[in-house]
């Protein structure tokens, strides 16, 4: 292997790698006030600069929570897979940092000749196909811990991943079928001047399906059953400790990463905003800026909704999100063959139309699927 | 060179992978290595360029097929996987037969390639540089791909 | 006519007005932070406020909000807690509990007569989840919620099971923490007092009746 192609590798992979990583410790910060304030308290301000009594809106936490998950000690079962249990974290973690090479973050740094995964071919495809190994990592934790909560967990955490990753997927499908490509950087590339997906009934309803599946496949509140604290503990993580949950805990915050930025890249135009025509680099910022934004919309939620019951879990994936999106490809489709004809007039019916078929289906389903509301029942009063 | 050691790392991870998951009693540690099996077999379709069937291999075998044997491990009455029973049944020599006969055939097949001329193997760094060009041609990718079988093939018989 | 989806956006509203008001009105905002019972009344400002001194507590829960819920009580009608308390152990709470936190004894007097009363009633703090159900199913409005929060206690065996005398409070003391909701349940067990006593009434008026039916036929019997 030549000496420059190693360079070019590791130009492209470490900067990745770092951004996140300090992103990470922000954000876990960031939600703890985020969600305190919500619920009407300070959360942590107490950690600052060590040794003095600066408190910096206990921003020195995130530090103070990684020394000590380095210094905790490991515990494993007795029973449990050691193997598995030490493998686990780390399958979980790799998928998570692997796919955000497949983000068209274009750094100022990068230039022709570097190695730019995102414009592979099958960028868009290489994406799932990567972030599908979590499920693998989660059951695995799940099962190596030799725990019924940790399996209880596991377990649930496959069958949500599974059935979230379809919508997922069939969302994602329209902004590859109106591009014609899977390659990441085309994608982002069709979107410049404006010309984001989500401005388009189609494409609306794209990134909302694709949106709340991706807090799905995140684990993310309201769909956090796989780790719902009151209920089975802390799920497939109940019996980590140390550094492995930190690991665990990293790699759920670099998935929600890498799910927003895939979320930015197909329908909030990547890194396309005002100011790119004089400064180039400046799609960096505005591409990490949508993935914040999409990442506070995540942290408020949390903030907002009660946790689904499972039946509705699966019920909302199986009966709403799937015939919509399913519904929503063929919008698209006959959308994209009305793009064709380049005619204003034609456009504006086609959106009309779309806009009518897309609300009055997700209506339907609503009603459909609205289950009957009947009071609390006791078994043994009166 | 590098394709070449890329090759037998690779390789030597698929059939360890897949005699693992033969060998191992405990179903789930069975399902584990037959997944780094089929990780082992995206890395070889993408050392020989397609990267898209590369891809699909993790999709559709990590991914589905991986989540659909552990829903059915943990289905069936025996949660933890780990009972003591063999594992193997008593005609395992006769399934050891069809395997061989099997392999030998589509070695059979793969026979004549070996007469055409080589082409000459592709530089790894040359395959990196060329799919981070922005005017990469996906559509050769057939042609590509039967050369690099020819050139493996090759190697291997050789 | 409904917006799909506007429930979400009407709750992610509310969150929003807490999250801007908690810096805006914090006096308000911050109710936990409520340091009206100290002599400076202020808000902690820097590291180190709570519990200002080792071992000060804030157990006084009228500083709380009146709509704080927090863990189980029993109560009693004044004077000496087990002669008036209104628990009369019949289990309903403990059998509909969801995560089984409370056990009941009942008691029996020297002559194994059952008094209804509870022997032993001890819920697990570690258990509880607030969720109110006991509050809901006790037929006999003994147990509601107190809003004590200071729950947290060294010994991780004997102290998080609170004990029957550690929850028996007063009315007078429910009336003071939730005004509106006491008031409300006293007028309810009033109303329905006053119905079981006129059901008790009539049903003694129609033995009455009854009875001296029975008189009337028995003295025509003994006429005859």
């Amino acid at each position: 292997m030549s000496l420059e192609l190693l360079i070019d590798i590791l130009i492209a992979t470490v900067p990745l790698m770092l951004i996140f990583a300090t992103l990470f410790a922000f954000t876990t910060w960031l939600e703890r006030k985020a969600l305190a304030r919500i619920q009407n308290r300070i959360g942590p301000n107490k950690v600052g600069i060590p040794c003095t009594r600066i408190g910096l809106f206990g921003l020195g936490q995130p530090a103070a929570d990684g020394i000590k998950m380095i210094f905790k000690e490991n515990i494993v079962p007795r029973g449990a897979d050691r193997l598995f249990h030490l493998l686990a974290p780390i399958l979980a973690l790799i998928p998570s940092m692997l796919v955000l090479c497949f983000l068209p973050l274009d750094f100022p740094w990068l230039n022709e000749n570097s190695v730019k995964a995102f414009l592979l071919d099958g960028a868009v495809i290489f994406f799932f196909a990567i972030t599908g190994l979590n499920t693998l990592a989660v059951f695995m934790a799940g099962w190596a811990s030799r725990n019924k909560y940790s399996l209880l967990g596991g377990m649930r955490a496959v069958a949500q991943m599974v059935s979230y990753e379809i919508p997922l997927v069939l969302s994602a499908v329209i902004v590859v079928m109106m591009v014609g490509s899977l390659n990441a950087g085309e994608i982002a590339g069709a979107q410049k001047g404006g010309n984001w997906f989500v401005f388009s009934p189609w494409g609306f309803a794209a990134f909302v399906i694709f949106f709340i599946a991706a807090l799905a496949e995140t684990n993310r509140s309201p769909f956090d059953l796989p780790e719902a604290e009151s209920e089975i503990i802390a799920g497939y993580f109940t019996e980590y400790s140390g550094f492995k949950f930190a690991l665990f805990f990293l790699a759920e915050y670099i998935a929600m990463f890498a799910i927003s930025g895939l979320a930015v890249t197909l329908f909030l135009g990547g890194g396309d905003g005002p100011g790119l025509a004089v400064l180039p680099w400046l799609s960096v910022i505005w591409f990490l800026a949508k993935i914040f934004a999409l990442i506070a919309v995540m942290i408020w939620l949390r903030g907002t909704l009660p946790r689904l019951r499972v039946d509705q879990l699966m019920g909302f994936a199986w009966k709403f999100m799937l015939p919509l999106s399913i519904l929503n490809i063929f919008v698209a489709g006959f959308a994209w063959h009305a793009e064709q004809l380049d005619n204003k007039f034609i456009m504006v019916i086609t959106w009309l139309i779309s806009l009518a078929v897309l609300y009055g289906a997700a209506s339907g389903l609503n009603q459909l699927n609205r289950g009957k509301v009947r009071p609390r029942e006791y078994k043994y009063a009166e | 060179m590098n394709e070449v050691i890329a090759f037998w790392i690779l390789s030597a991870i698929a059939v360890l992978g897949a005699l693992v998951a033969v060998r191992k009693r405990n179903l789930i540690h069975g399902v584990f290595a037959l997944l780094v099996f089929f990780a082992g077999l995206s890395g070889l379709f993408l050392l020989l360029l397609a990267e898209f069937i590369a891809a699909v291999q993790v999709l559709v075998y990590i991914g589905a097929v991986g989540v659909l044997l552990l829903f059915a491990i943990m289905l069936t009455e025996r949660v933890a996987g780990d009972d003591g029973r063999r594992m193997t049944s008593r005609g395992w020599s006769w399934g050891l037969v069809v395997a061989a006969a099997v392999f030998v055939l589509l070695l059979l097949s793969l026979w004549p390639v070996q007469q055409l001329s080589m082409p000459k193997a592709k530089d790894p760094s040359e395959f990196l540089t060329q799919i981070s060009d922005p005017g990469y041609d996906g559509n050769s990718e057939r042609k590509r791909i039967l050369n690099s079988v020819r050139t493996i093939v090759n190697r291997w018989s050789n | 006519m409904r917006i799909l989806g506007g429930g979400i956006f009407k709750g992610m509203a509310v969150t929003l007005r807490n999250f801007v008001g908690s810096y805006i009105n914090k006096k308000e905002r911050l109710p936990t932070n409520d340091y009206s019972w100290r002599a400076d009344g202020a808000l902690p400002q820097s590291i180190g406020d709570y519990p200002k001194e080792k071992g000060e507590q804030l157990s006084d829960t009228t500083t709380v909000t009146e709509y704080s819920r927090n863990f189980p009580m029993l109560l009693h009608d004044g004077g000496e807690p087990m002669d008036t308390v209104r628990c009369v152990a019949c289990q309903i709470c403990e059998r509909e509990c969801p995560p089984q936190c409370i056990y009941i004894e009942k008691d029996y007097d020297e002559n194994g007569k059952y008094i209804k009363r509870p022997a032993v009633f001890d819920i697990d703090v570690s258990v509880c989840m607030s969720c109110q159900i006991c509050v809901e199913v006790c037929p006999f409005d003994a147990i509601v919620m107190n809003s004590q929060f200071e729950l947290s206690t060294p010994d991780r065996f004997g102290g998080l099971l609170v004990r029957r005398d550690d929850l028996l409070k007063s009315n007078d003391y429910y009336h003071k923490i939730h005004p509106e909701e006491a008031a409300a349940r006293d007028q309810k067990m009033a109303v329905e007092k006053a119905a079981k006593e006129a059901k008790k009434k009539a049903a003694a008026e129609k033995a009455k009746a009854a009875a001296e039916k029975k008189a009337a036929e028995a003295a025509k019997e003994e006429a005859k």
